[in-house]
């Protein structure tokens, strides 16, 4: 059997035609994304606009440009996230007003974009299309937000990075988290399941609450659960209505750190293993024909864009890889990462795993010790959704020309000799035909030095500018009046 | 026992070595004893605590042939992040 090949540009750039936004068109073309993509087509890009405060989500513009290449084939875009469970207890994306809020101040708009952004499974995360998965390993059904499931064509573009629950944020946990539904995204995360869900797996240990007065924040003990299922007494007794948890963890930032909740591995494994079947389930959903991943590997964040920060990146930029094969195209850019240096100053070096060769993930990435980078990619092999074993395809740019700018592609002369005859922006009629007032030579090196300038400085009291050691604002400009002038009496001084 | 708790552990092995200074004895102890409220706690059980551990570690490390107060210094202040941090919510699970 062949092995899957994945096409992959590095991180390097040093022209138009090496930006990591056109090498990502560039890898798009070599794996064929371009030949999927029929006249008429409605096309999903399905990315992660990022949770509020996080900063390493992928940039608009690679969005845009995968847009407008859709579009060039005749395809009709658009660019999808969906609701999430809960998460925590500020989410910004729980809703479909919260995602569409949060996905515009995070620079995601049909104005940036070239196509419109929309919520893949509706307002509250109900919206979707429900599919069989005897092959999951784990999962048996899955819930595919419905944009995805209605779309002829699925991009799913993903920023490569780390996971706390994860462990790796690749193309297999855009499909297995961020393509499901929340409906959906509560299978996956074992809500209300027998043995690995948290309200049947996690120890409790309402003991540890230290009471109303010794807690500042005990009201956020109640609050942070979206079903209401814990409550402090007026005996200051922690109670939890544990079998009603649909593992949104919603509670779990403030019940580990007190001890109140003894988290369960298992719980961290058995949905890492569900990313992979709910994963399949889009694919099956889709049509494995129609739909393409590219993973963009740069700012390698440890933890996801959902987390609301972003730390130092574990890895330098890894480069652009795209695939047929989603665990094709994870389990390369867990390799590139394995295989990098890990960052000075970066979490990588803090845990001790940032020789080349360590995995990064692992405890870069997992939240808790004992979890794995290949648990998910794993589980792909194992329900028949991909290869780990892999072809790297090395792209070679496409050459600058490929890359104008897309609302005016003509050349310089063009597009600007008769503007800029009308409307001529160099004042050549002044100074001599140089334009501009400006000294004809400086001490250049005098403000070179690491340590400060080796000329002294001027005051700044009437000055609108200086560099000689005099000045001379407006000199040949009558009008002029220095900024300080309030009363008309200043005067010149050299 | 998980990699976090092992390194803090080991520093605080360490810390034990090192009371025998007595320039430095008393700031031991007391450092030894806020270690001893944390070393159970979820921020050592996850991986969470791991960096602290590690820096910890190290500075004991460090401390053992250099045992001066710049030293000491260094190994109180990561003393104080880890009571900062060890009850702060924030286990990013997602």
């Amino acid at each position: 059997m062949n092995k899957p090949k994945v096409y992959f540009m590095d991180a390097r750039s040093e022209s138009p035609d090496t930006s990591l936004i056109n090498k990502t068109i560039t890898v798009f073309e070599a794996a064929g994304f371009d030949k999927m993509i029929k006249k008429g087509d409605v096309v999903a890009i399905k990315m992660h606009c990022g949770e509020l405060g996080s900063s390493a989500y992928i940039r608009p513009a690679y969005v845009r440009a995968i847009a407008d290449k859709i579009k060039e084939m005749g395809g009709r875009p658009f660019a999808c996230d969906t609701t999430t469970q809960t998460y925590g207890t500020w989410g910004s994306r729980v809703t479909e007003l919260d995602l569409i809020e949060t996905a515009e101040r995070n620079g995601f708009s049909s104005a940036t974009l070239g196509c419109p952004f929309i919520s893949a499974d509706g307002y509250v995360g109900t919206s979707d299309y429900r599919v069989d998965i005897p092959e999951g390993y784990l999962l048996k059904e899955a819930y595919i937000a419905q944009a995805i499931a209605a779309a002829d064509k699925v991009i799913v573009l993903t920023h490569f990075k780390g996971h706390g629950m994860g462990v790796i944020g690749g193309a297999l946990k855009n499909l297995g988290i961020g393509c499901q539904s929340k409906r959906g995204k509560f299978n996956v995360h074992m809500g209300r399941h027998p043995s690995y869900g948290i309200g049947d797996s996690t120890v409790f240990h309402p003991e540890n609450f230290k009471g109303k007065e010794k807690d500042a924040d005990w009201e956020l003990l109640e609050n942070c659960c979206p079903l209401g299922l814990f409550k402090v007494t007026d005996d200051d007794e922690l109670l939890w209505e544990r079998e009603k948890c649909i593992n949104c963890l919603g509670c779990g930032s403030w019940m580990n750190p007190r001890g109140i909740f003894e988290p369960n591995l298992a719980n961290f494994d058995a949905t890492d293993i569900a990313i992979a079947d709910g994963a399949l389930g889009v694919i099956k959903a889709v049509g494995k024909e129609n739909i393409g991943f590219i993973n963009v590997a740069v700012d390698v964040s440890p933890k996801c864009d959902c987390a609301g920060f972003s730390d130092v990146p574990l890895v330098p930029h890894l480069g652009v890889f795209a695939s047929k094969d989603p665990v094709a195209v994870d389990q390369a850019c867990v390799d590139a990462a394995k295989n990098a240096p890990g960052m000075p100053g970066s979490l990588a070096e803090e845990m001790g795993i940032d020789a080349p060769g360590e995995r990064k993930f692992d405890l870069g990435g997992g939240a808790i010790e004992g979890l794995s980078e290949q648990t998910t990619i794993n589980t792909g092999v194992v329900n028949g959704l991909g290869s780990r074993d892999h072809e790297i395809v090395n792209v070679q740019p496409l050459g600058r020309d490929r890359f104008a700018f897309p609302p005016d592609p003509r050349p310089t002369k063009i597009r600007f000799e008769k503007m800029f005859e009308k409307f001529q922006p160099f004042p050549f009629d002044k100074h001599n035909g140089r334009g501009y007032n400006r000294l004809d030579k400086v001490d250049i090196d005098a403000v070179k030095g690491h340590d400060g300038p080796t000329v002294n400085p001027h005051s700044h009291k009437d000055a609108a500018y200086h560099g000689d050691g005099g000045w001379h604002p407006g000199d040949d400009d009558s009008s002029f009046k220095p900024r300080s002038s309030s009363n008309g009496d200043d005067k010149k001084t050299d | 026992m998980g990699r976090a708790q092992d390194l803090l552990e080991k520093a605080m092995g360490n810390m034990n070595t090192l009371l025998e200074n007595q320039e430095f004895n008393g700031r031991f102890k007391s450092g030894l004893e806020k270690l001893e409220l944390q070393k159970d706690k979820f921020f050592f059980q996850s991986l969470a605590g791991l960096p602290s551990a590690n820096k910890l570690f190290k500075a004991t490390e460090k401390m053992i042939p250099e045992c001066n107060e710049s030293n000491m210094l260094e190994i109180e202040k990561i003393i104080q992040e880890i009571d900062d941090k060890a009850d702060a919510p924030g286990t990013v699970l997602t």
